[in-house]
């Protein structure tokens, strides 16, 4: 087994290491935002474009040059939003920054704050982490004594606030306009876009949100250069990135690997192959919302290119194995009721579409399926892949769409044989 | 942000302004783009997906609503692939929709079923049940019926947007998303309608009139509501001469197509099963019906031998200012020319004679500013804060200044800034509030003045030595600290407020019945103009005052001379006729035998002034009424008279817009117009007139007719004067003595049971008449008084209770509702039910304008003993 | 002018043909005449004779008073006043439905618009009558014209029952409207 660099996971591996700003200090923490509030905002944003760095939260944006849409003339207040509402199933590495090492995240806070000259920066953290948001809420506190948050920090005359805002539990508030709105204090839908957050975000002032584990990236790009960011990885996605694989694998857990490497070596190498040595039949590369692949995907390289050709995504990097038991049907049953309890109900195609290709589903999975529900599931995918107000319809459908082109056969069976194949009987419910 | 964009719509190049939506781009271009949560008055939402279209050079379908047109755009509406996406969008929203077309009150003017037609199969891919919502209750005048709800949030965004209530809001999520007031909650707002108006389904309609029509029987007629005078236009729907619902078309009238609760619920009066039908005249104690012909016999009889008797001189006339500009020209006429006596006074006398008389004798004008320069104003300076009650939809216009285009609102009132949940408050919206104490306008004027002068800056300018002088004499009567006593309100308060509004741009004045209907009225108006004048936002484009009237057609009673005062068109009178507290003085004296009342009931708008006995004393009391008033139920004569829905004619709004009033419903019984019966009675007096006097001829085809004949008379009456004439005519004024008495300090409360008693309009109700509408009396039907919540606590009073009002001698008892709007220790108690509790108020008259103040006093309250 | 043809001449037989036509008949057809009003044609399927209202099973009126018909009539014969149905609050119905008969073209297209199909074309065609105004029907002769034809019914639509029971739920709580108020 090959053994990478760990850069976010290192300090983790320091036995009684509990993340507290003295321990984070002790391992050069801070340094980076030291060293940044002497350079002029704009070179920080180069040194980031330069390393390559792209958005952890899903969509793989370049971080600097998002940073680098905040327009330059704004007079007035900026903000920075730090997107702790990890909700995707199947992803838990923002989790573990969180708790185990909060003060990297709070660092590229600062940095990234400074760069794009916000004062006030919110992390809206998801409401079911209670104990995340009681170590951010103490580390920040921590940094604020340290002078490192506050005002005239370290006698740069930059000010910066850090906000901690927890969700209410919904999913589509890790959307960045719908947290935007969220924080705002209104009901959390999507905005439409454009404008975009750069230019009208929070409180309509220009905003940038990143995820945390994007923002934890800055401090090493600042003290080790961009240069050695973008030697790791491949040249288009650059760098470490942690993979929570999760499943029917023997070792489930957050694995820190330069983008690029093969899923074969990710679900094999890493989490010590399939769970009681069966045959793998299925992947999800990317969170909920990624399409399903199958073992023929197996030596494709995780990054975010060759991810997307062959029609999936990278996303939020939680990597779900499914063994050969699992029934496909029941699988995409499964995400959908996610994504039908979770649609915020604004847009037509996402609010009406889930239900109905979640009854859909659940006709076929219950044994009353008819042959031309295929036809209808595909039609049905296509009326809201596109046209929704944000990346969530395109992500409800992702499962479904992909299924039936990989795993068109199962489909069939459960038609044709009126029932699953793999748990008859199997209890529907519509959960209003 | 001027500029024009090309770009190509199907196929067709097409200029329009740069930012404006495709979907608006598309319209000129021909091509309508379906939409459900687009509308013009609101922000884009994009929510129903329905408006894509296909730009070239994008990827993805973009919503038409949401993106702006640019230079060298080339759009498709009507290609492929936007009509897949239509369609599918179109198949969810027509998955979950009832197929109640038939009995829904929204079928054949829904948009869904519209575009249904044109943009979706007949057959639906889905067979599982569609999804059903518990029925909600949602409060006496909407209906909610969520199951054919499309989720455009058209009505929610409305409420917030533009009436700035937020009484609606969604509830649950995903297909289960639902509108509905706070927490599943009975809707509580100002029930303006506008949700019901803008819902593109069927979703929320009127309780009032439900099932009651289908939108193609109905017979739509545009006129002037007759409830304020804001003069929005409206359109009744009626089916077989009853008025089954109103609504108002978008864009149109004063009120670009909004409408408050009294103009969308209050049409009940008009059909009332208690008005008059049949004109009547007293035998005694008895009232007899009659013929027309016979009403107006004896009426005339009896005139012609008051006059013949004790002159003309003896006769008065009182018209209402709900009337239209044509009777109330014909009633001065008849008055004056017919009959011969300057004793016309019109209703106007209770409050807006002031702002009128005022703001003539400074400006030489009083059409001052319009509604587009509120809307487009930087700076609002408002003496209003019950405007959101009063004047619903001018307050409309200066909220979409404050949120639309952020205008600094400055709101000197007696309210507090809190408001209750689910109403709008102007004060909440702005950004200097001067909270006085109640009664304290006139020291806040001068308090604003004075900051205003001792502010080296902004009382530079080129004003007339004598007028500085006498204006800052006037004002150096107190120090800032006697009037922070008085008012509340600090020095630094008012010199920001008066920084603000000097400093504006375009800087618009407004006040309402909280001046001109209070003491000291007149010299207020005085007061506020030269504030005005001082602070340069007069006499310049943009900038103005706007007086709110309470009355349809106030304005306009006046320009018709309508009043003892001006004869029309501002002419002035020779000074001889009674104003209507004076005639009534006079009728007591004897002096005046005989007294016209048009719309007019002086029992119950005075009633602390002993009108009975002086009306008593009456030879011949003739009234025109629509209901069997109090002081129609003591005339001799009753004529039936009809309402605004029944009639032609014009009303002149608050801003001086002249505006057609349109026949909807044919009279009721044998009503008539007023301008019939003031012609029929014109034409009886000049018969019988005696040879020698030029006979007046009162022979007019229709309200046409007499317009034409106003137009020669008045050839300027309605015109709005330059802002140069304006300047000129202040430059002229203030080279002249002003005589100016000094404010007069209110004295402070005694004791904690002491309380501010303010009476006033309510805003479901205007006057008398709306409490004749059942979809009105359903929201408040009886008087209560509104207490602020510290108070009832420091009683022990509970909402709902009773408590006893003590002034003087005369109690009035009344339930108790909180209110965070009303300042602790002051209560307020609508005006429209109770005559009682007027009679605990003080009663004073103008001494320039003497005009009757009765809406302020003071009162003990004590909690009533469970018996 | 052969032999034939001269004997059929002579002996005038197309005649003798004809009249033997007119003797079979004479003698031995029925007679066509019907004794109406003894006798009466039974009507083809589709006749449209007088529109007439129908019910459910439970005699609930079908028609939800949705003005459909009027819009459809092009003679213009039908009047429907719409209103809220008195026993059942918010469910629509005719408070007034009138026929005129006498303007009636009896295209049946109203029972065509009919949604609910509450209405239908009855075998009824005798209408003569000494008094006009009777053949203005009100919703009251057309239901029991109904009645008279179409004795099968059709069962009440489920939704109705939701619909009651609804509102009978409703009444419990009050349900207070200005519209009562109105009505009252």
């Amino acid at each position: 087994m090959v053994s990478y660099e760990k850069i976010l996971t290192k300090n983790m591996d320091t036995p009684g290491y509990m993340g507290t700003l003295p321990e984070y200090r002790a391992t050069g923490g801070y340094t980076a935002f030291e060293k940044a509030l002497k350079m002029p905002p704009a070179e920080i944003i180069d040194i980031v474009k330069k390393s390559g760095l792209r958005g952890r939260g899903g969509a793989g944006f370049p971080t600097g040059v998002k940073w680098s849409f905040i327009p330059k003339t704004h007079v007035g207040q900026r903000y920075l939003c730090c997107n702790a509402d990890e909700s995707e199933p199947g992803t838990f590495k923002d989790r573990q920054l969180i708790e185990r090492d909060p003060h990297q995240m709070l660092e590229g806070i600062g940095i990234a704050s400074y760069a794009i000259g916000a004062s006030v920066a919110y992390i809206y953290i998801r409401g079911e982490f209670d104990l995340g948001a009681k170590i951010i809420e103490s580390a920040i506190q921590e940094a604020y004594q340290a002078k490192f948050f506050g005002k005239n920090l370290l006698g740069s005359g930059f000010n910066l606030e850090v906000i901690l805002h927890r969700g209410a539990g919904a999913y589509i508030c890790g959307e960045e306009t719908a947290l935007l709105e969220s924080i705002e204090g209104k009901r959390g839908k999507p905005r439409t876009k454009p404008p975009f957050p750069a230019v009208h975000g929070l409180y309509q002032a220009p905003t940038v949100v990143n995820n945390v584990e994007t923002l934890a990236n800055v401090p090493y790009i600042i003290n080790r250069g961009a240069e050695w960011y973008a030697s790791i990885g491949t040249p288009k996605s650059p760098g470490t990135r942690i993979f929570s694989v999760s499943g029917h694998v023997k070792r489930p857990g957050n694995y820190e690997v330069p983008l690029g490497i093969t899923l074969r070596e990710m679900i094999y190498t890493c989490a010590g192959g399939i769970r009681n040595d069966k045959a793998l039949k299925a992947i999800i590369p990317g969170g909920a919302s990624a399409a399903f692949l199958t073992p023929a995907h197996l030596d494709t390289p995780m990054d975010f290119e060759a991810i997307a050709q062959i029609g999936s995504m990278l996303g939020s990097g939680g990597v779900t194995v499914m063994d050969e038991e699992t029934c496909m049907v029941q699988a995409a049953t499964n995400l959908l009721e996610f994504f039908y309890h979770e649609s915020c109900g604004k847009c037509t195609p996402c609010r009406e579409g889930s239900s109905w290709i979640l009854q859909v589903l659940h006709r076929i999975e219950r044994g009353t399926g008819r042959a031309s529900d295929l036809d209808l599931l595909e039609t049905l995918c296509r009326r809201i892949e596109g046209v929704t107000v944000c990346a969530f319809g395109d992500a409800e459908v992702a499962p479904v769409l992909s299924t039936l082109k990989h795993f068109k056969e199962e489909y069939v069976a459960h038609i044709e044989g009126r029932g699953c194949p793999f748990q008859p009987n199997v209890e529907l419910v519509m959960a209003h | 942000m001027a500029g024009f964009v090309h770009l190509t719509i199907d196929g067709q190049g097409i200029e329009v302004e740069s930012g404006t939506p495709l979907i608006e781009a598309a319209k000129q271009a021909g091509a309508e783009i379906a939409h459900f949560c687009y509308h013009p008055k609101l922000k884009p939402d994009a929510n129903c997906r329905m408006c894509l279209v296909e730009i070239e050079k994008m990827p993805k379908l973009q919503t038409s609503c949401s993106t702006p047109a640019a230079e060298g755009m080339v759009v498709h509406t009507a290609s492929n692939r936007v009509k897949q996406a239509q369609e599918g969008v179109m198949s969810f929203l027509l998955g979950n929709h009832p197929l109640d077309c038939p009995e829904c009150d929204q079928g054949g003017e829904c948009q869904l079923q519209d575009f249904a037609h044109q943009h979706s199969p007949t057959l639906s891919p889905f067979s599982e049940e569609k999804r059903v919502f518990d029925k909600e209750y949602f409060g006496p005048l909407i209906e909610k019926e969520m199951n054919r709800c499309v989720s455009c949030l058209r009505c929610v965004r409305y409420c917030d947007e533009v009436l700035d209530v937020n009484a609606l809001g969604s509830i649950d999520r995903g297909t289960m998303t639902q509108i509905g007031g706070f927490a599943h909650h009975e809707l509580d707002c100002e029930f303006c309608g506008g949700c019901i108006q803008i819902c593109p389904v069927g979703a929320l309609t009127s309780r009032l009139s439900m099932y009651d029509y289908r939108p193609w029987q109905v017979k739509k007629t545009e006129t002037i509501c007759n409830y304020c005078g804001d003069g929005c236009e409206l359109t009744l729907e009626s089916i077989n001469n009853t008025v089954v619902r109103t609504s108002s078309k978008l864009g149109t009238g004063r009120n670009t197509g909004d409408l408050c609760v009294r103009g969308f619920f209050g049409y009940g009066a008009i059909g009332h099963k208690d008005r008059l039908t049949r004109p009547m005249i007293r035998r005694g104690n008895h009232r007899l019906q009659i013929t027309w012909k016979g009403a107006v016999e004896s009426a005339v009889a009896a005139l012609k031998k008051i006059v013949e008797t004790h002159g003309p001189g003896s006769v008065g006339g009182v018209i209402s200012a709900h009337c239209t500009n044509e009777e109330i020209y014909l009633f001065q006429k008849l008055l004056r020319q017919g009959i011969g006596t300057p004793h016309v006074d019109s209703s106007t006398r209770y409050g807006y004679v002031n702002a009128i008389t005022g703001l003539h004798k400074v400006f030489g004008t009083t059409r001052l500013a319009r509604y587009e320069d509120v809307v487009g104003a930087d700076v609002l300076l408002v003496f209003a804060g019950e405007m959101t009650e009063t004047n619903p939809i001018a307050a409309l216009k200066v909220k979409e200044a404050v949120r639309k285009h952020n205008a600094t609102l400055i709101a000197v009132d007696a309210y507090t800034k809190q408001s209750d949940p689910f109403r709008s408050h102007l004060p909440r919206l702005a950004k200097y509030h001067l909270q006085i104490l109640q009664g304290a306008e006139s020291l806040a004027i001068v308090g604003l003045t004075k900051a205003l002068l001792e502010n080296p800056v902004l009382s530079e300018g080129d004003f007339s030595p004598l007028f500085l002088e006498q204006v800052t004499k006037s004002v150096a009567l107190f120090s800032f600290e006697e009037i922070h006593a008085a008012t509340g309100i600090s020095q630094e308060a008012f010199s920001q407020a008066a920084a603000a509004y000097a400093g504006a741009t375009r800087g618009v004045l407004i006040f309402g019945r909280a001046i001109t209907g209070s003491e000291e009225g007149y010299i207020n108006v005085v007061r506020l103009a030269h504030l005005a004048i001082l602070a340069k936002q007069v006499g310049r484009p943009g900038t103005g005052i706007l007086a709110l009237a309470s009355e349809n057609n106030a304005y306009g009673a006046i320009a018709m001379g309508g009043l003892p005062e001006y004869l029309p068109g501002f002419s002035p009178a020779n000074g001889a006729g009674y104003t209507l507290p004076g005639m009534l003085d006079a009728c007591e004296r004897g002096e005046i035998k005989a007294l016209y009342l048009v719309g007019e009931n002086p029992l119950r708008s005075l009633p602390q002034k002993n009108v009975q006995a002086a009306l008593s004393k009456l030879d011949l009391l003739i009234c025109q009424d629509l209901f069997l008033s109090e002081t129609a139920a003591i005339a001799h004569v009753v004529f039936p008279a009809v309402s605004f829905a029944e009639k032609e004619g014009r009303f002149t709004n608050q801003e001086g817009e002249v505006q057609r009033v349109r026949k909807a419903v044919e009279p009721v019984g044998n009503a008539k117009t007023d301008l019939e019966i003031f012609s029929m009675m014109g034409a009886a007096i000049a018969s019988s007139s005696a040879a020698g006097v030029p006979a007046v001829s009162f022979d007019y085809a229709n309200s046409e007719a007499v317009w034409r004949e106003i137009m020669a008379t008045v050839p300027d009456g309605f015109h709005t004067d330059s802002a140069e004439a304006v300047s000129q005519h202040v430059a002229v004024y203030a080279q002249q003595a002003i005589e100016l008495a000094p404010p007069v300090v209110i004295s402070k409360r005694r004791n904690p049971d002491e309380f501010d008693l303010q009476v006033g309009q309510a805003l479901f109700h205007s006057g008398r008449m709306s409490t004749y509408a059942s979809g009105l009396t359903t929201l408040l039907s009886s008087a209560i008084v509104l207490m602020h919540p510290s108070d009832s606590d420091r009683m022990g009073v509970e909402e709902g209770e009773q408590v006893t009002l003590r002034a003087g001698s005369g109690t009035v008892c009344l339930p108790v509702k909180t209110s965070l709007k009303v300042q602790p220790g002051t209560l307020f108690v609508p005006e429209h039910f109770s005559l009682d509790v007027k009679r605990l108020l003080p009663l004073a008259f103008d001494p320039t304008t003497g005009v009757p103040y009765s809406t302020r006093g003071r009162v003990t309250v004590s909690k009533q003993k469970i018996s | 002018m052969n032999l034939v043809k001269w004997s059929k001449w002579v002996f005038f037989s197309e005649i003798v043909k004809g009249l033997g036509v007119t003797v079979k008949h004479l003698f031995f057809a029925k007679p066509v005449t019907e004794q109406y009003p003894h006798q009466k044609r039974t009507l083809p399927e589709g006749y449209r004779g007088v529109i007439v209202h129908l019910r459910y099973d439970d005699l609930t009126e079908k028609c939800v008073g949705c003005s459909l018909c009027e819009a459809a009539c092009p003679s213009h014969c039908i009047t429907v006043v719409s209103g809220e149905d008195p026993h059942m609050p918010q469910r629509r119905i005719a408070k007034e439905y009138i026929l005129d008969v006498t303007k009636c073209v009896f295209c049946g297209f109203c029972v065509q618009a009919c949604p609910v199909d509450a209405l239908a074309s009855s075998p009824e065609y005798e209408m003569a009558t000494g008094n006009k105004r009777s053949l203005i029907m009100d919703k009251e002769a057309m239901l029991a014209l109904g009645d008279r034809y179409f004795p099968v019914r059709q069962k009440r639509p489920k939704y109705l029952d939701e619909r009651l029971a609804l509102f009978k739920k409703m009444q419990r709580i009050g349900f207070p409207t200005a519209k009562q108020e109105q009505q009252a």
